[in-house]
């Protein structure tokens, strides 16, 4: 009986180390290759170790004239914080009134907003870039974060936590004689921390992940994404796969990043309470 | 009429906006009730406003411009009713195209990763010491953004890319991974890869969902393992299955960026035999500047995910 119990774990085991290789082998093999000379990555011979041990291909990285890649890290930064701050102001704030408000014709806006939750870019890209358009935004870092600005999952999930919060103690601030601009600010938001939180990563790693939109809207090279420059690296003449590598590499690295330092917290939200990420 | 059309947002937002206010402040009623009505008009209206310009409106417009020859740059928009959708599915063979290999991809991503993310939540459902490491582990390619993955996986898959050098190493011939014929069934790979850890994460959250009386239950009736799982676990499951199955459908009909990325440069690019819906609507819209064909084939998407969410509420309330 004991027997056959180590027997079972150990096949488990084995399973999930196998698994294991498989799901992590892209990432450790763009690692490896982002530090082999050129020399190396062409060859038909399978090197699981450089040989030579090479920081060429992340100079490379951000030496390329044409392709500025600190830039690309810097616009997918700012259109990505932009955006999150953005969501987490039309968030918070109209989590809070939808939560705790009664007014007419309030379930009839929450049911709109949620049902566009599902909805993707794809389907109503065309007219929206013509508003862009309209607008003077093609080009331009703003006109990138525009369909972010707002999530409707972020106002579902604060929503959902705000009717946590009980109402004494808002009535207990308001008898203190608070306005509620004061209460969103100093009682709400600090109390809805971890929904915060929740939805600043979901936000930051949407925008961080977009790639359709900013294709459409961007044109030239001032106001591309890590996203695109990355694709803007393949189609070059000669191209440079140790380079590419660690340019993908590196823009892979900020959401893992964040999901290494805050583990727990994101798979147990995600876990209570089916966000999608 | 494209003037018209953007305008005529801004003056709807405008109205509303001032008829909402208008309302407000004429009512008659309790001065604490006005003040709480204003605090709540001055965040919703522009929040509703944000949300109608680049959501609610664009939706509406995707239908309009879907049943007219929209060319951008073109002064006259001949109206065309419903003629965009008859070529759709009469003489377009790129739409046709895309449409059969989006539900091949479906048919095959959506079971495959499904019963992958069930079999991997299964083993990992007892903690053990460090399985919480794996369920990290397998979680990381979801969380990877897509771009640099794809770029990683091409790689991967060209002639001389590492599958290629196992396979020689291992004896065998080298395979063409982004050939015509299969490049598809690549991406799919690559794409099932990305995407399972979030369905064994929802699974997992499910199977510990079950309380350890009904298996306790189950093992003093003398059930073995199958009976436990067919008749305890999958019954109890049926939400999270439901969930897991409309996720999947609708990731698998809107994949973009890992077909447009991984085809770029490669014998396939970006020819019919991976062409997915998505990838056909930003061609024919940005690249040929048909927007009203491009508008009525996202209308069809519109469509196809409005029915697998509704499915999702019916059969959803069906069993509760």
């Amino acid at each position: 009986m004991v027997g056959k119990r180590v027997f079972q774990r150990t096949l488990k085991l084995l399973f999930l180390i196998c698994f294991a290789v498989v799901v992590i082998f892209p990432f450790y093999w763009a690692l490896s290759s982002s530090f082999k000379p050129e020399s190396e990555i062409l060859s038909d011979q399978f090197v699981i170790f450089p040989k030579r041990f090479t920081v060429l291909n992340y100079l490379n990285v951000f030496n390329k004239e044409q392709a500025p890649f600190g830039l690309f890290f810097l616009n997918s930064f700012i259109i990505s914080i932009g955006a999150t701050l953005f969501t987490l102001l039309t968030s918070v704030s109209s989590g809070y009134v939808f939560s705790k408000f009664n007014f007419r014709l309030k379930n009839l806006l929450f049911a709109a907003i949620l049902a566009t939750m599902m909805m993707p870019i794809q389907v109503y890209v065309i007219p929206l870039f013509m508003t862009v358009k309209n607008l003077g935004m093609i080009n331009t870092l703003p006109g990138m974060a525009l369909p972010w600005i707002i999530m409707s999952t972020g106002i579902f999930f604060l929503r959902q936590n705000i009717d946590q919060i009980p109402n004494e103690l808002l009535n207990a601030a308001r008898i203190d004689g608070c306005s509620e601009y004061r209460i969103l600010w100093q009682v709400i938001t600090p109390l809805a921390k971890s929904a915060i939180v929740a939805i600043s990563i979901i936000s930051f790693n949407v925008v961080w992940n977009s790639f359709f939109w900013p294709l459409v809207v961007a044109q030239d090279a001032s106001v591309y994404t890590v996203n695109l420059g990355l694709t803007y690296f393949q189609r070059q003449y000669t191209i440079e796969y140790g380079v590419n590598m660690a340019a993908a590499f590196l823009s892979a690295l900020p959401p893992m990043v964040i999901f290494l330092v805050l583990r727990r917290q994101i798979l147990e939200n995600i876990a209570l309470s089916g966000l999608k990420l | 009429m494209e003037k018209l059309i953007f305008f005529g947002q801004f003056a709807v937002v405008a109205v509303l906006s001032i008829v909402t206010f208008a309302i407000i402040l004429a009512k008659p009623m309790s001065a604490v009730r006005r003040k709480q009505l204003l605090f709540v008009a001055s965040i919703l209206v522009p929040v509703l406003a944000i949300f109608f310009i680049v959501r609610i409106y664009p939706m509406l417009q995707t239908l309009i411009i879907s049943l007219f020859k929209y060319d951008p740059i073109r002064p006259v928009k001949p109206f065309r009713g419903l003629g965009n959708y008859v070529q759709l599915f009469t003489r377009d063979e790129q739409f046709q195209q895309s449409m059969r290999n989006t539900l091949l991809f479906a048919g095959i991503t959506v079971p495959v990763n499904m019963l992958i993310g069930l079999c991997l939540a299964l083993v990992l459902q007892r903690r053990f010491r460090g399985s919480s490491f794996f369920e990290s582990l397998f979680f990381i390619p979801y969380i990877a953004p897509i771009v640099p993955m794809a770029i990683v996986w091409q790689w991967m898959y060209a002639a001389d890319g590492v599958f290629n050098q196992i396979i020689l190493a291992l004896g065998a011939g080298k395979v063409a991974w982004m050939s015509l014929h299969t490049a598809l069934y690549s991406i799919m790979i690559m794409f099932i890869w990305q995407m399972n850890g979030y369905l064994m994460l929802i699974f997992l959250v499910g199977l510990r969902g079950i309380p350890d009386m009904y298996y306790e239950v189950a093992s003093i009736d003398g059930a073995n393992w199958w009976v436990q799982f067919t008749r305890v676990t999958l019954p109890l499951l049926r939400p999270i299955t439901l969930y897991g199955l409309i996720v999947a459908t609708l990731w698998a009909f809107m994949v973009f960026s890992q077909v447009f990325v991984m085809t770029q440069g490669s014998d396939v690019a970006p020819g019919a035999a991976v062409q997915v819906l998505v990838l056909d609507i930003y061609q024919k819209g940005f690249t040929y500047r048909k927007m009203g064909l491009a508008s009525a084939e996202a209308v069809m998407l519109l469509l196809i995910i409005l029915v697998i969410t509704l499915a999702q509420l019916r059969l959803g309330k069906a069993k509760e």
